[in-house]
């Protein structure tokens, strides 16, 4: 199954809480622009994940150069909604009373999607823009991902033909597309990260709402053991018994995440990138070059797999 | 083999609330200290946030829902546990505080549905509900509350406020009042007549929505003080003295960087974190509660085992290192984020959590930081 990392224009990542989405997103974004397109990553809400991994001020609504020829936004509520409201009124002043209106806005803070839909709008507008290729969507955890590829249905007969139909409509039709939309699954080689991507899997299959793209396995330790270790194991307990326990509990360690990644490969049928404990680990640490190569082996995993 | 005396400490609170980013162990950390207080002799009560089995069959339960169950042959205070159905549909939330056509149309009401649809927000409401009842019982000397993860965190705690604030007495009148209401707001707003401001408005949001959306306020009028009044008790409860925050994270730099955003924005909006865990952050020595040793002196092994040995000697050196590297950026994140607030290191336990025992070790295998 070889799959294009570059092809597809909007790309989503969700996985659950913990599993490294940022660090994938980002060496992804780093990637992709030494291979000569121009990435921009989109986060939603403020948690300054990517000013830590790209060390820049604060990101704004705006996409900014965050070096290496990635570019990044954040998708505010608030600066969203700002820029819809301003949009439909046009009379700018006026669109900033709107929002700005206290009573106004304690509701539209509490009340429910609207965060999504603005932000949804943003997103549909920056892919029909054109200025960037591909755009990275660092998804929250699962549940949020479904919420966004079901927007529509929450809505259902609620708003009529109205301007929020005409976004709805505007952002449904670029996530079903498959030639422009894919959602990779980000998990990790343990129990629960993996089940809730088996899970998510079914149930993305099951609405059909977006095509998938890659399955990534993040965090895969190696054995730090060849063969020839096993016996010497053994024989060097009487010696070093608290080192050999150690040693036991790596390599237990490493052979439950394998046959973890083994079945993630037989239960999920996607291309699945593997990437190692190490270099994931390291690239943690912000260490660009890092992240870069953990990009570079992203697309090589999935460009190659025949 | 002792639990750091900070931990027990803080359990002589009424609320302990866990939040932390995801794949840290919140919800194994929140049963722990639940644990921990009942071996001291407090009742308590542990509300998770998800049915967390392998924590339902470690504490001998067929699983967890959200009726209370009490965990069995916990010896000292007792054990109870439920899980936060954050799933539990907003319609019996308004089924129970709504009757007749009230409950009815607001049902029936298309923004409701909406709104009941949007999963995130409105479980947060509904937990907190749950949390107000659980609270007021009496039941409890101590309740130890999990919390989403990361971005949605802060939702559950929001959800009381977040629900006055909806059915605000402003908001209400906003869209409600025949006089000025929602489109002389509009007017005065935009200098306009007001058939033009609703027009607008109708541009911005739908001309469906705006009549909806009076329809939604006008029966959800009636409900406001019922709702208002639970919210606000339970706003009370979350910034009482009585309550403290727990910020549980791993001292890996990424999910540093999420608990960073959490614990500033929980300083902000509700109280700064008191104790900060750091979940899996050291290996212990093998059978040992301390974090390993580093390597030292020269191995006296055979020739032959020397190449093992060397990587057995490499693995420990590289665990040492790992946690020192952790250890360091956890300081410094309590000092950035939560000065003030105690620090705990917790082990990587060897093995997978099995029993109630697996629990109590957990707190066991700690360091002070």
């Amino acid at each position: 199954m070889a799959f294009d990392p570059h092809r597809h224009r909007v790309q989503l990542f969700t996985g659950k809480g913990g599993v490294g989405k940022s660090s994938v997103v980002a060496a992804h974004a780093l990637a992709s622009a030494a291979a000569g397109h121009r990435p921009l990553v989109v986060e939603l809400g403020h948690r300054a994940t990517m000013e830590s991994i790209f060390d820049v001020a604060p990101i704004g609504y705006e996409p900014t150069p965050v070096g290496d020829g990635v570019h990044a936004c954040n998708l505010v509520l608030e600066d969203a909604l700002t820029d819809y409201v301003r949009e439909q009124v046009k009379v700018r002043a006026l669109a900033s009373r709107i929002v700005r209106q206290p009573t106004l806005r304690r509701f539209f803070e509490a009340a429910p999607a609207v965060n999504e839909v603005v932000a949804l709008r943003r997103l549909a507008r920056l892919a029909d823009s054109g200025a960037f290729h591909p755009i990275l969507v660092d998804l929250d955890a699962t549940g949020h991902a479904l919420m966004f590829l079901g927007l529509a249905d929450v809505f259902e007969g609620l708003v009529g033909a109205g301007p929020l139909q005409a976004i709805l409509d505007a952002t449904t039709s670029l996530l079903h597309d498959a030639a422009r939309t894919v959602l990779h699954l980000v998990t990790l080689p343990a129990e629960l990260p993996a089940r809730e991507a088996v899970q998510l899997h079914a149930r993305l299959v099951a609405e059909r709402r977006v095509a998938l793209g890659a399955l990534v396995i993040n965090r895969v330790p190696s054995s730090p053991f060849d063969t020839n270790d096993e016996e010497a194991l053994e024989a060097l307990e009487a010696f070093v018994p608290a080192d050999v326990a150690l040693g036991r509990r790596a390599l237990r360690r490493v052979q439950h995440a394998h046959a973890r990644v083994a079945q993630l490969r037989h239960e999920l049928p996607l291309p699945t990138v593997v990437l190692a404990e190490r270099d994931a680990l390291r690239a943690a640490g912000s260490d660009r070059r890092v992240l870069a190569a953990l990009g570079r082996d992203f697309a090589a995993q999935l460009g190659g797999a025949a | 083999m002792s639990v750091p005396v900070e931990l027990d400490t803080l359990l002589a609170r009424r609320l302990v609330v866990c939040v932390g980013p995801g794949g840290v162990g919140k919800t194994t950390t929140a049963a722990a200290l639940a644990l921990r207080a009942a071996r001291l002799g407090r009742r308590a009560l542990v509300l998770t946030v998800d049915p967390a089995k392998r924590l339902a069959d470690a504490l001998g339960l067929e699983g967890l829902d959200d009726r209370v169950q009490r965990v069995p042959n916990v010896s000292g205070g007792s054990l109870d546990a439920a899980m936060l159905d954050t799933k539990a549909s907003f319609d019996a939330l308004i089924a129970r505080v709504a009757e007749g056509e009230a409950r009815d149309a607001i049902l029936d009401n298309r923004v409701y549905r909406a709104f009941s649809k949007t999963l995130a927000r409105s479980h947060a409401y509904v937990a907190a509900e749950r949390l107000y009842d659980v609270t007021h019982g009496g039941s409890y000397d101590l309740v130890v509350l999990d919390t989403p993860p990361t971005r949605s965190a802060l939702e559950i705690l929001d959800a009381p406020s977040k629900l006055a604030q909806f059915l605000d007495q402003d908001v209400l009148r906003f869209f409600l009042e025949e006089r000025r209401g929602l489109a002389g707001t509009f007017a005065s707003l935009a200098g306009l007549g007001g058939a033009a401001a609703l027009e607008l408005l109708g541009r911005l949001a739908g001309k469906t929505v705006v009549a909806e959306l009076v329809a939604f306020f006008r029966v959800l009028a009636h409900l406001r003080e019922g709702f208002q009044h639970r919210a606000e008790v339970t706003s009370a409860l979350l910034r009482d003295p009585a309550t403290a925050y727990v910020l549980v994270a791993s001292s890996s730099p990424t999910s540093l960087d999420d608990a960073r955003h959490l614990g500033s924005e929980l300083a902000k909006k509700h109280a700064p974190a008191s104790l900060v865990l750091f979940n899996k952050a050291f290996v212990a020595e093998p059978g040992e509660a301390r974090p390993l040793d580093a390597p030292v002196g020269a191995l006296d092994v055979p020739a032959a085992l020397e190449p093992t040995a060397r990587k057995l000697r490499a693995l420990r050196e590289d665990l040492v290192h790992d946690r020192e590297r952790g250890f360091g950026l956890a300081r410094r994140f309590v000092d950035d984020v939560a000065p003030g607030a105690r620090a705990v290191a917790l082990g990587e336990l060897e093995r997978d959590l099995r029993t109630v025992e697996d629990l109590d070790r957990m707190l066991e295998v700690a360091t002070t930081l």
